[in-house]
């Protein structure tokens, strides 16, 4: 298949007559088809301007629009998830509702596309399908949809309240990510009743997002978070702690007293972000253990996580 | 009629079970390289038919992406170790940071990195974690385009020791041990981190496909173009490690057995190494070891993960020319082989282990450790049946012939599938050189193999625990 275009980047009546030879014979050839829509997509995302402004027109004039919409019927996988894409790419806005049958596809790559198709076409209607996702939202397609999020002209900000009401861990971690990378600070009351979830990755990525956010609305929670037993989330909330301190009632003490190697170490940081006097006090202290002596010594980390 | 005496009897009994013997071994292993291979092959396809969707230019501008850290040990590596770091600092990622740790080397290797990257000591609060040698001083750059590099000098201590000094020192989740003159692919990190994003399973470990740089063009620390090594022994090796990563690692990975992360690359969850207690320095074979124990950890305490293989290549290392150097390179690879087993003999043939206890051990055990022996004793055995006149020569030919064509199958089915699959050598006489070697390798290059293999287990007895000198020769790179 050899398509030929006008200079100047509009299709003149030799290219349309060819580009009607073309449809005509791949309308009963279904491989081909598939073939061409592989290569749209390929050349497609990476071309802007004029060009994506003739490959949209031979897409649309060889009706691989309505072809693309009857594959997501019938083919195979290869073939749906091509076809998405190349709707997506196009924003084609009559097959939002057909993709939109594909987001919890027991294939991992039609429903990772659909999700971003229904971005990428459903504009203000983007993300209402998250909140009834059945399946697990993995860390990578998270990312991705976010990123997708971010490159919309207008971005947008999804309604995630209600994320937070789901049964699905995957659903309520991703609410965190938007918030964070859309700074949506009003969003974080809706954060507190995360504190005390069963799951501790639930609780590791909430104070990773109040982290990130640097606001001491939760200060009291995360102290709170301190006096439970599971030390991944002690040492997590201490480093929340260090970078949202804000002179509340704190015991740092109770740190720098232990013989617990991580939470001395989190506690000098914590001092040493936070300009407190105690650092100083122990290295004059003869007491102080040699152990504690080491870690003291180099406090003056630039590199303090 | 002559009555044969007992002593003939016994001979021919002997003879009976060496040749019937050998002939089970070695259907038997020819059997799982096949199974091995054809696996692979289908994973393989699979995978390359996935990965055309995905674009991973969505993770690489992402700051949600996984921090990683980059540990690379250098001793006496100033001959390369400015364009070695350039390299690592040019990687496509968001958030990684490079640590270079130097291993007490006895040329100029700090002096070069302090000069070329503005180097100036920094009070750093390292957390011990894992025990180790002492650390002399932790350097940053001034530079502020060179932010995320940060180089440890220390005491010497061999390559497990720098690597755990790297994991006490690095302030990512995520670490990623290679080699420091290996040139990775610029999409490398993203591959690596993927199963870590995307799995339900907790991903312990991840590694690539290794491939072999002697010969290859590198610019500015990035490989520019593939060629068939000129040296004879460089060019099997590539043959070798297409065997072994195309047609043999895919398919552990895929039911789960894979029992080593090549140490040129590979992705470790830096919790889980930190929990096992980091490399074992005293193991030559540190790599493997650490695998195994973090498998180990993960099985007896009943957390669900993963080790996971990407079949792409990843990675492009130098490997020896030179005979002295490969022996001793295979001598420590064996020694590291038995190391392990022995070190994790509890696993063997143990249901609580799952799939790495009662097959992939086992396997190593038979197939890996003890091949060469068994090859060794066959050949003894052979000379000396020969050499009494009870040697049934059409059988004993038959089989070495029906081995040897084996050999070569299974050579030109790997080179197929690279053919197929990643077409790294694009010239078209580079097939033919690479069926050439082929030809060749089981008559030439497998001895001296097999004779290595024998040198590290007679070492491994002895208790001898060095790596020995590996001298590198640097890669070719063009300057403009």
């Amino acid at each position: 298949m050899h398509i030929i275009f006008h200079e100047k980047g509009l299709l003149d009546t030799e290219v349309v007559l060819l580009i009607m030879d073309l449809k005509n014979s791949l309308k009963n050839n279904k491989q081909n088809s598939i073939l061409l829509l592989a290569e749209i997509v390929s050349f497609g995302k990476n071309m802007d301007g004029e060009s994506k402004v003739i490959i949209e027109e031979l897409f649309s004039m060889l009706e691989l629009d309505n072809f693309a919409m009857k594959i997501l019927d019938e083919g195979s996988w290869v073939a749906k998830v091509l076809c998405i894409q190349n709707l997506s790419l196009f924003k084609v806005a009559a097959s939002f509702d057909l993709i939109l049958n594909f987001i919890d596809d027991e294939n991992s790559f039609i429903r990772d596309e659909s999700q971003l198709a229904a971005i990428k076409i459903g504009e203000e209607n983007a993300l209402n399908f998250v909140y009834d996702l059945k399946s697990d939202l993995s860390e990578w397609q998270q990312i991705r949809l976010i990123e997708s999020l971010r490159k919309l002209k207008f971005p947008l900000v999804p309604d995630y309240k209600r994320w937070f009401g789901s049964q699905n861990k995957s659903v309520i971690l991703f609410g965190f990510k938007v918030i964070v990378t859309f700074n949506h600070f009003d969003g974080l009351i809706h954060l507190k009743k995360f504190f005390n979830h069963e799951d501790e990755q639930v609780t590791i990525q909430l104070l990773q997002a109040i982290k990130s956010m640097q606001v001491p609305f939760f200060n009291t929670d995360v102290i709170a978070l301190i006096g439970r037993s599971e030390s991944k989330i002690k040492i997590k909330a201490i480093r929340t702690l260090a970078v949202t301190f804000n002179e509340e009632d704190f015991e740092i003490a109770q740190f720098l007293n232990s013989n617990d190697h991580d939470l001395f170490f989190e506690g000098v940081k914590f001092c040493q972000i936070n300009l407190k006097e105690e650092v100083e006090k122990l290295i004059n202290n003869v007491e102080t253990e040699e152990w504690k002596l080491k870690i003291l010594e180099h406090s003056g980390d630039r590199r303090i996580n | 009629m002559i009555e044969e005496s007992i002593e003939q009897k016994i001979l021919y009994l002997l003879s009976d079970i060496f040749h019937y013997g050998i002939l089970f071994y070695a259907m038997f292993v020819m059997a799982s390289y096949m199974i091995l291979a054809f696996t692979s092959i289908k994973v393989a396809g699979t995978y390359k038919k996935e990965n055309r969707f995905i674009d991973y230019r969505d993770i690489l501008n992402s700051s949600l992406a996984p921090a990683v850290t980059l540990i690379a040990p250098a001793y006496n590596e100033g001959a390369s170790i400015i364009e070695n770091v350039k390299s690592l600092l040019a990687i496509y990622y968001t958030n990684f940071e490079v640590l270079i740790i130097n291993d007490g080397s006895r040329d100029d290797t700090l002096e070069k990195l302090i000069s070329a990257y503005e180097l100036e000591l920094v009070p750093f609060a390292i957390d011990y974690k894992i025990p180790t040698k002492e650390v002399r001083g932790i350097y940053k750059s001034k530079n502020p385009a060179f932010y995320n590099l940060v180089v440890v000098d220390k005491v010497n201590g061999g390559k497990a020791d720098a690597l755990n000094v790297g994991i006490n020192v690095s302030s990512k989740d995520f670490i990623i041990c290679i080699d420091v003159d290996c040139v990775l692919e610029q999409d490398a990190i993203l591959k690596l981190m993927k199963p870590q994003l995307q799995n339900k399973k907790r991903v312990i470990a991840t590694g690539g496909v290794i491939r072999v740089a002697n010969s290859c063009k590198i610019q500015s620390g990035k490989l520019t173009e593939v060629s068939v090594p000129k040296n004879f022994l460089a060019r099997i090796q590539v043959l070798e490690y297409f065997r072994a990563f195309l047609l043999g690692r895919i398919a552990w990975n895929k039911i789960d057995g894979l029992l080593l992360i090549s140490g040129a690359l590979g992705v470790f969850d830096k919790e889980i190494a930190i929990k096992v207690g980091g490399y074992d320095h005293n193991t030559v074979g540190e790599d493997m070891e650490l695998v195994v124990r973090m498998r180990r950890y993960m099985c007896e305490n009943k957390l669900p993960h993963k080790v996971e293989f990407i079949p792409d290549p990843l990675c492009w290392t130098e490997v020896p020319e030179d005979l002295n150097i490969l022996g001793r390179q295979r001598n420590r690879w064996t020694r590291g082989t038995i190391e392990t087993l022995i070190t994790h003999k509890k696993m063997f043939l143990r249901k609580e282990y799952g799939i790495i206890g009662w097959l992939s051990m086992p396997y190593w055990f038979l197939f890996e450790w003890l091949a060469p022996l068994i090859e060794a004793v066959g050949i003894i055995f052979f000379i000396f049946l020969a050499v009494i006149g009870s040697i049934n020569w059409p059988f004993a030919l038959g089989l070495l012939l029906m081995v040897y064509c084996f050999s070569l199958c299974f050579s030109v089915l790997a080179l197929l599938i690279e053919e197929l699959t990643y077409h790294q050598y694009k010239n078209k006489t580079d097939v033919f050189k690479f069926i050439a070697v082929a030809l060749i390798e089981p008559i030439i290059y497998h001895p001296f193999i097999i004779y290595s293999a024998i040198r590290g287990n007679i070492d491994f007895i002895r208790g001898k625990s060095s790596w020995g000198d590996m001298t590198r020769k640097g890669f070719k790179t063009d300057v403009k």
